[in-house]
């Protein structure tokens, strides 16, 4: 086997074979429905995913160690260590041109790093950089030094993931972006040397795109010829560890290419390391983490079984998925909402954190179960795979469902939808006002859950969450029912009333009867009877017709 | 009362019980109401007497509730003498339970009992009058209909986290709703168009349980 053929053995060895990283659509996922979200699984065994993280931190690190031949080079890798997930945020190779040595093995490397990658990397939090030094027969661990653990980059995982390799499809984006990179880099004439730095775009494993940003002959000029396979292995093995990180972000390469006078070009990678996207404008922090972990999680459980994972999303709950969806339309810059015309769904989604999500969460109400199933399906693909992922008529699909979505918004609810709501709003009450719960229990039919503004005017307000906590309260039932009366009124009087009439008129029932608002008993100071009163003048005086 | 067999309402209870869902059991008065008595003006139903002569109240799986008869407090007398002075006084019914911390009540309706006297059951929803759903012929096989509703809805994906994108009682179960042959006759003899009148909902209800009813077996 050639010394090359040898390198794209080992690289490939760093592949989950089987693993196509496709999500499969499904039918009826009827198992039963997980419990744990977000972060630490509870119950969940992590000793298998941290001994693969080990293994596939190993054989990565031997992709690109096994290329180097030089006598008294050093790597310098810097991880992110968190629950035993590694995630590599930095790498640099010094010393490059010396004499080559001879040919090293796997197993003596992965001795060499014993101290590292045993016991330490399960039990730290943080950087750990650590530098190792070619020799002529193999490998020395010069050092580690761990850093500080405060200042997580966003890309870092904090899930150790339970598979053995990367899946195909990273593999080979991987494959294809180092070999476009190679051809940007033409061999230096002899006793020349040339520098590249490119930009290859990432998102989770995927390689979004490259860029070159430099080339610079520093002696004499390139051969017009590029760099060659051998180039391609040397920049796919160090990109390939970077893969494994999260998110949208950008690795910097600075590739060297150097002739000498009596030997063959060489070129290898002297620094790689991750730029940051800045939070998408609109996203605070608080989101963002929240954002993160959940995609984080979801994303493991998908890379760890595809079909299941699939599954396993489709179960959680309304809630987060609309945390995950308004998230992900944020992370992805709006692009697929970018070519519908739906200005009020990317007026509120452009406000992004939780009240987006809620919005979703309510507004999706507004779609057919199978219509709300086809939307997370492709959304899911959308945040999983990419929007690239999307065939032509899944993309047309995923658009006009977000049209018909828009389009929705301004027609009157119906009695299933408003169903639908309603128990949403009691579960949402319930989270909010867990102390209120003991009275939900215990008199169930005495303190219904009261929205502010009533649900049949839903659609005047097309860009509000009609089932936001502001607009919901829990009252006694003889004062809903009072309420209920008076709303009963407005709607004779006015039959079709404009959203400025609906809140005008829930402005002053609220100003009568917010005393009894989130409570189970009698509000001192108050009558009922004359707040009822009192709201029916104010009433009256807004709508003249009232009776 | 205790001759009434009650197989619904024991399966609800077996299936909350099973499923792990919260249940709240009040235990039944010293002297149960009889079947026949007035409640607020109307005869009690003999099946709903059986069941208050079992439980003096109860929460099923955090939604539905029946309404107390105890000693100290009698809702069910409480709430139907309320709603007929107050809020539904047209509305010939005894409402019996409903859903928790909601608006949304469960009725029978004297008028349309059966040789038995056993009386079919409505829904109301109190947050649009009339609101009128048909939902069982009897009061045990209402019991039924819900046990197995919650059967589907925990076996429902996303049912863990907050039910929200699950199933609806009853708009996501016309097909179990339909299992019932003799609420089915009802319907389709439009037996409860003085109680829904025009109201779309009930139109749309009807529909789809006429519609399920037409391509599934009954019990």
């Amino acid at each position: 086997m050639s010394h090359r053929a040898f390198l794209w053995s080992v690289l490939a060895a760093c592949l989950l074979v089987g693993a196509s990283g496709c999500v499969t659509p499904l039918a009826g996922s009827g198992g039963p429905a997980l419990v744990e979200w977000r972060g630490v699984e509870e119950g969940r065994d992590d000793t298998e995913a941290r001994r693969a993280e080990l293994e596939r931190a190993r054989a990565q690190l031997w992709g690109v160690a096994s290329g180097v031949r030089e006598v008294g080079a050093k790597l310098l890798l810097t991880y992110w260590v968190e629950n035993g997930a590694l995630t590599l945020v930095g790498y640099r190779a010094e010393s490059r041109d010396g004499l080559e040595g001879g040919p090293v093995d796997q197993s003596a490397l992965g001795r060499v790093l014993e101290p590292v990658f045993g016991t330490f990397t399960q039990q730290h939090l943080g950087q750990v950089q650590l530098v190792l030094r070619r020799e002529h027969q193999g490998w020395a661990l010069e050092g580690y030094t761990a850093g500080a653990a405060h200042v997580r980059p966003p890309e870092a995982r904090r899930l150790p993931v339970r598979t053995e390799g990367v899946p195909s499809r990273t593999f080979l984006s991987v494959q294809e972006a180092a070999s476009r990179l190679v051809q940007l880099l033409p061999v230096p004439h002899r006793e020349g040397r040339a520098r590249l730095v490119a930009e290859v775009r990432l998102e989770d494993g995927r390689v979004l795109g490259t860029e070159a940003r430099l080339y610079e002959a520093t002696r004499s000029g390139g051969s017009g010829l590029g760099a060659g396979s051998f180039a391609a292995v040397e920049l796919a093995s160090v990109l390939l560890p970077f893969t494994e990180g999260l998110g949208q972000r950008t690795v910097r390469l600075e590739v060297v290419a150097v002739h000498p006078l009596d030997e063959g070009a060489r070129v290898w990678v002297a620094a790689a390391e991750v730029e940051r996207a800045p939070l998408p404008y609109g996203m605070d922090e608080d989101f963002a983490a929240e954002y993160h972990a959940m995609h984080e999680s979801i994303l493991r459980r998908w890379r760890e079984e595809v079909a299941e994972g699939t599954a396993w999303v489709l179960q959680r709950g309304a809630e987060e998925m609309a945390l995950w969806y308004v998230g992900g339309i944020f992370a992805h810059g709006m692009g697929v909402l970018a070519k519908v015309s739906a200005p009020v769904m990317k007026a509120v989604l452009e406000r992004g954190g939780r009240a987006a999500a809620g919005w979703l969460r309510s507004a999706l109400v507004r779609l057919a179960p199978q219509e709300r199933r086809a939307f997370e399906q492709l959304w899911m693909k959308v945040q999983l795979e990419g929007e690239a992922a999307l065939g032509v008529a899944e993309r047309k699909e995923l658009r006009g469902l977000m049209l018909r979505l828009e389009q929705r918004l301004g027609i009157p609810l119906d009695g299933p939808q408003k169903d639908r709501l309603r128990e949403a709003a009691r579960k949402a009450y319930s989270d909010l006002h867990p102390h209120l719960q003991h009275f939900l229990d215990t008199q169930p039919h005495r303190h219904p859950i009261h929205h502010r503004r009533p649900l049949e005017y839903c659609h005047l307000f097309p860009d509000e969450d009609i089932n936001a906590p502001r607009n919901l309260a829990m009252v006694r039932d003889i004062v809903h029912r009072r309420i209920n009366a008076l709303w009963n009124k407005v709607r004779a009087a006015r039959p079709q009333a404009t959203a400025e009439e609906i809140n005008a008129a829930a402005r002053r029932i609220d100003a009568h009867f917010s005393p009894w608002y989130h409570r189970a008993d009698e509000p001192p100071g108050v009558s009922l009877v004359q707040a009822e009163a009192s709201a029916l003048d104010a009433l009256r005086r807004l709508f003249p017709e009232l009776r | 009362m205790r001759d009434i067999p009650l197989p619904g309402l024991e399966r609800l209870q077996q299936v909350c019980r099973r499923l792990g869902l919260f249940t709240r059991l009040e235990p039944p008065r010293q002297v149960p109401p009889r079947a026949g008595e007035r409640v607020a003006g109307l005869p009690l139903d003999p099946m709903l007497a059986a069941v208050y002569s079992r439980l003096g109240g109860a929460l099923f799986a955090r939604d539905l509730y029946l309404l107390r008869v105890e000693d100290e407090a009698n809702e069910l007398e409480e709430v139907n003498e309320q709603a007929r002075t107050d809020w539904l006084p047209d509305l010939q019914v005894i409402l019996f339970g409903g859903k928790a911390a909601l608006a949304y009540y469960y009725a029978t309706v004297p008028a349309l009992a059966d040789a038995h006297g056993f009386q079919p059951v409505v829904r109301i929803n109190a947050y649009e009058m009339p609101g009128v759903l048909p939902v069982a012929s009897n009061v045990d096989l209402f019991f039924d209909t819900w046990a197995r509703y919650l059967e589907r809805l925990v076996a429902t994906p996303g049912y863990e986290e907050d039910g929200f994108s699950s199933l609806v009682f009853p708009w996501d179960v016309p097909d179990l709703v339909a299992t019932d042959a003799r609420l089915v006759r009802l319907m389709r003899e439009a037996r409860f168009a003085e109680l829904t009148g025009e109201d779309e909902d009930a139109r749309k209800w009807a529909a789809l349980v006429l519609e399920a009813a037409g391509s599934g077996g009954s019990r």
